[in-house]
């Protein structure tokens, strides 16, 4: 005997008893739980061959516009490249004259009118 | 993977198969575990049919938790015992209808039917005490002394500490030797004690 039941000795029996007298479950219940369990694990195999979630530059490509609007980036900076390389006369001298008076700078004096129309207030007073 | 050679494997590992794909796996622990969450549905509820319904529902929530199953934190049937006591839980809050059936005969060729109409008889007896018994020392007793289950085992399954398992395992076999003292002679004891 069991002599953790020593204080109540007839226990032990019955716990043997359910021990040996389980309910077992019906064959409809088996095979209802291999149907869940198979049921299931096609989800997860569903579940694997889903589309991975595209990474943020990935979704940022989308959203510029994808190849497309990249085809036409692409196009625009080669074509400002190639202007910038081989500039057509009619805009050398030009951009030549830009780039000295960013470069260098000029001592060209320009009259600025800081209060456009005051003229016509004095023409007023004088009268 | 055939299915005695998973005999030797964990019930933690069979459900990581599991979770890969692995159609024998969810065989060998649907003829595992099913038996033994259904017993201890039953002895927690007294109600075959209800058991059959908690056991289908625990085993459920086992097949869906697979992919997320981490390995090394808890034992499988530790989980499941957890679950089934949950599932009872919110059975008994509910009023039911449904009658006491009686379990399924059991074949044991190594018994005579005087032996096995009394094991039925103790069985039964004790099934009724347990029914009587609170929901939280029923617990304890059929987890402690049914599933034979350690003391730390059963405050990881209930959520308490090891001597609050203690307080109520003894508290439930007192209840239940005093529930059954007036039958211990129907029940074959007299000559015994």
């Amino acid at each position: 005997m069991n002599t953790e039941h020593k204080e109540y000795p007839e226990l032990s029996g019955l716990f043997d008893a359910a021990r040996a007298q389980s309910a077992r479950p019906s064959e409809a219940l088996m095979a209802r739980v291999s149907e869940d369990a198979a049921e299931v694990q096609s989800g997860f195999r569903t579940r694997r061959v889903m589309p991975v979630k595209p990474g943020r530059m990935a979704q940022l490509f989308q959203v510029l516009g994808g190849w497309p609007a990249m085809g036409g980036l692409v196009m625009a900076a080669a074509t400002g490249l190639w202007i910038g390389a081989f500039p057509p006369d009619s805009l050398s001298v030009g951009v030549s004259q830009a780039a000295q008076a960013l470069l260098v700078g000029n001592d060209t004096a320009y009259l600025i009118d800081i209060a456009p129309g005051s003229e016509f207030d004095l023409g007023e007073e004088a009268l | 993977m055939p299915l005695d050679a998973m005999s030797d494997i964990t019930d933690e590992a069979l459900l990581a198969l599991y979770a890969k794909g692995d159609t024998g796996a969810a065989r060998a622990l649907t003829l595992r575990l099913t038996p033994r969450v259904m017993a201890h549905a039953y002895r927690l509820l007294g109600i075959h049919a209800e058991a059959e319904d908690v056991t289908q529902e625990a085993m459920l929530r086992l097949w869906r938790i697979a992919p997320d199953w981490r390995q090394g934190e808890a034992r499988v049937t530790t989980w499941l015992y957890r679950v089934v006591a949950n599932l009872c839980a919110d059975r008994w809050r509910k009023p039911s209808n449904v009658a006491l059936d009686a379990i399924a005969e059991p074949e044991d060729g190594t018994m005579s039917v005087a032996d096995q109409m009394q094991e039925r008889a103790r069985a039964d007896a004790l099934q009724g005490a347990l029914n009587r018994l609170p929901m939280r020392q029923r617990e304890a007793v059929i987890l402690r002394h049914i599933e034979g289950l350690s003391n730390p085992e059963i405050a990881q399954i209930m959520g308490i500490n090891v001597e609050a398992v203690e307080s109520l395992t003894a508290r439930g076999k007192r209840a239940l030797s005093a529930d059954l003292a007036g039958k211990r002679e129907e029940l074959g004891y007299c000559d015994e004690y």
